[in-house]
């Protein structure tokens, strides 16, 4: 185990992977830096890049990229009180008023030391839980892994939109994501389904036209509709001496940034949970440190403690919401399955076989959140008054090199298909988008699709009957499936009568 | 238009054998009472204040009124779809420079000087990136290879 750690470390060090690391961590800064462009549309937007790769250069450049856009996104979040990405709202909280009383260095300081030292927490949870997770994957057969994809999918369902209709468009899209995955010749039967006569759909949808039309055609249109002008004219002065100051807040109320970082890191580990929630558990953590009624108010008005919770839970979140995807192939969101369909663009399977033979390349994962943080933090810090300038830039200026993007990116079997593919998702993803239907099941569906279609069958045909739903593991996943259908109603309820007795 | 999607798929598939049918099926078949589940709902379940649902998504901005909105989202399907045709007849190489050009200048208004500066910078990175070093053979256009 020791000797995988340190191979991981070794793999990211070497000049290649390192090199595209580094370049994965450039782009993810923009990308959390500017507000509607998501972590996950630009792991989309980057996954036809990552062919011309190997595994050990590929995880690192998307893994890189992936896991600083939180911390960039908590830039904007103090500074315009915009955040840059979904994950970073809560930040806004006092980080934004923080910010208007001239304390934005202060405060910048804070979230991203916070920020260091939660995803620092994230990728030591993910290491130490590695060797714990490996007995409980290999007790998994083709029913408990059938069942998982099914977990994983209501998961994603009932958390990524609310209520009961919002768990039955999540599994709607989801299913429309399997029926999508399986289109194309049946690799036993040979039987072509789905094709409608057309030769391009034998070989099945691609999954890179399919990503980047569902994640980010739409947000390209929501960009050229906004016109977004990040910064405005919003004045932010010098903000460099008093990030010190940030830096060493969070040492002063280092367990505060530690218990959030474990509250991240435990909602990270669970699937389907998406980046939104912690934030704001950590946050309501940080609300109840205050000692008084005096120091509760403080609260929403500039607390160092609102930016420093919410900062810290957001990046520990990273690094444990990649065990549920290394070990059972289950992602928290679409960041996540994105990474997914990567690993399995470069035949890497998650399950048991990333916890033996690329082990080292599992460790690797953990060293990139550590290492690309590091560079992320440092290079922020270093340069924290040229970075708000960038934030001027406007919106509608990316938009024509975001879609020459996503052309050249989804053009991936050199035929024109790819693009009609990417067209058509990328309608379907706006109308879900405008519509108020999460996308995220989807994309989960459509790379799960084929492992579930394998279990399935291979679970009919192995067990008599219905005897598989009698294993203990299956029932228990059940248990947890019918966990994650009721408890959103609970919840609602509660969250509803809280509010009528607020009133 | 999910429960004519279950019904469709679940009709489609009973021509297929066992193996390649299983999988469809079952999914059609959920498709199906998840989609009769929601009419139900829709029909007769208790009217949520807000419809649209707070989901885990990119949120899109309501600051903007209706009509502009509206006239935005027709010219950015319609940029689209011309960078397509484009693509399509002239291939990607030409396709590119002409689409960054011209949304700069025509649809954003933009100088002469950043258009072409921008243009220029593309260029610049598909010419490295894509052609010099990841080796992409892009097709000529329909249009060009009709012309050759």
């Amino acid at each position: 185990m020791l000797n995988a750690c340190i191979d991981g470390l070794l793999i990211n060090l070497q000049l290649m992977p390192f090199t595209y690391m580094l370049i994965g961590c450039a782009i993810g800064f923009w990308v959390g830096i500017l507000p509607g462009l998501g972590g996950g549309a630009a792991m989309a937007l980057m996954m036809p890049f990552i062919y011309t790769m190997t595994p050990r250069e590929a995880l690192p450049f998307l893994l890189g990229m992936h896991s600083v856009t939180a911390t960039t996104g908590d830039i904007t979040s103090v500074l315009f009180g915009i955040p840059g990405e979904a994950t970073t709202v809560a930040t806004i909280v006092d980080g934004y008023p923080m910010a208007k009383k001239g304390e934005a260095g202060r405060a910048l300081g804070a979230v991203l030391t916070s920020s260091l030292v939660g995803a620092i927490f994230g990728a030591m949870v993910l290491a130490f839980i590695i060797p714990v997770v490996r007995p409980v994957v290999f007790a998994f057969g083709s029913p408990e892994i059938f069942m998982l994809t099914i977990l994983g999918l209501t998961c994603i369902s009932s958390l990524s939109s609310h209520g009961k209709k919002g768990l039955l468009q999540g599994l709607m899209i989801g299913g429309f994501g399997f029926i999508c995955s399986i289109v194309g010749q049946d690799g036993q039967v040979g039987t072509l389904r789905f094709t409608f006569g057309t030769f391009y759909l034998w070989g099945g949808l691609e999954i890179v036209p399919v990503a980047v039309g569902f994640f980010a055609i739409p947000e390209i249109i929501n960009l050229a509709i906004q016109k977004t002008a990040i910064a405005g004219n919003v004045p932010f002065g010098k903000l460099g001496a008093g990030a010190i100051e940030g830096i060493k807040d969070t040492f002063r109320h280092f367990w505060l940034v530690m218990r959030c970082s474990f509250i991240g890191s435990f909602i990270g580990l669970l699937p389907g949970v998406g980046g939104g929630i912690p934030q704001w558990i950590a946050y309501a953590h940080a609300t109840q440190s205050a000692k008084n009624e005096k120091e509760k108010d403080s609260f929403g008005k500039g607390d160092i403690r609102g930016v420093l919770g919410p900062g810290a839970s957001n990046n520990s979140r990273e690094g444990a919401a990649l065990i549920p995807v290394v070990a059972f192939g289950i992602p928290s969101g679409p960041g996540m399955a994105i990474l997914l369909g990567a690993l399995m663009v470069m035949g890497i399977m998650p399950g048991p076989d990333m916890l033996t033979k690329h082990l080292a390349l599992t460790y690797s994962m953990v060293w990139t959140i550590v290492i690309a943080n590091i560079v992320c933090v440092a290079v922020s810090l270093l340069f924290i008054n040229h970075i708000a300038k960038l934030t001027t830039i406007r919106g509608e200026l990316m938009v024509p090199f975001l879609l020459f993007l996503c052309f050249v990116g989804a053009f991936t079997s050199n035929h024109y298909g790819d693009l009609v593919v990417l067209i058509i998702f990328g309608g379907i993803g706006y109308i879900l988008m405008r519509c108020g239907w999460p996308r995220p099941p989807f994309i989960l569906g459509f790379v799960l699709g084929r492992v579930t279609e394998i279990n399935l069958f291979t679970t009919i045909t192995r067990y008599e009957k219905f005897i598989w739903l009698y294993r203990p593991q299956v029932i228990a996943i059940l248990l947890i499936i019918a966990l994650f259908i009721i408890a959103p109603g609970f919840l609602e309820k509660w969250r509803l009568r809280d509010e009528e007795n607020g009133n | 238009m999910f429960i004519g999607a279950g019904v469709a798929i679940t009709a489609i598939v009973k021509k297929w054998p066992f193996r390649s049918a299983l999988f469809p099926v079952v999914v059609g078949l959920c498709i199906l009472i998840l989609a009769a589940a929601y009419l139900l709902l829709e029909l007769f379940g208790k009217k949520e204040e807000n419809p649209k649902q707070k989901v885990l998504d990119v949120e899109i901005s309501s600051s903007i009124d209706r009509k502009t909105e509206i006239s935005r989202t027709i010219f950015i399907f319609l940029w689209i779809f011309l960078f397509f045709l484009l693509a399509v007849f002239l291939g990607l190489p030409v396709a590119t420079p002409l689409l960054i050009f011209s949304y700069l200048k025509f649809q954003n208004k933009e100088s002469w000087g950043l258009s072409l500066l921008l243009t220029g910078a593309t260029i610049l990175f598909f010419c490295v990136l894509f052609v010099w070093l990841m080796e992409i053979q892009f097709p000529a256009g329909l249009l060009i290879e009709w012309l050759s």
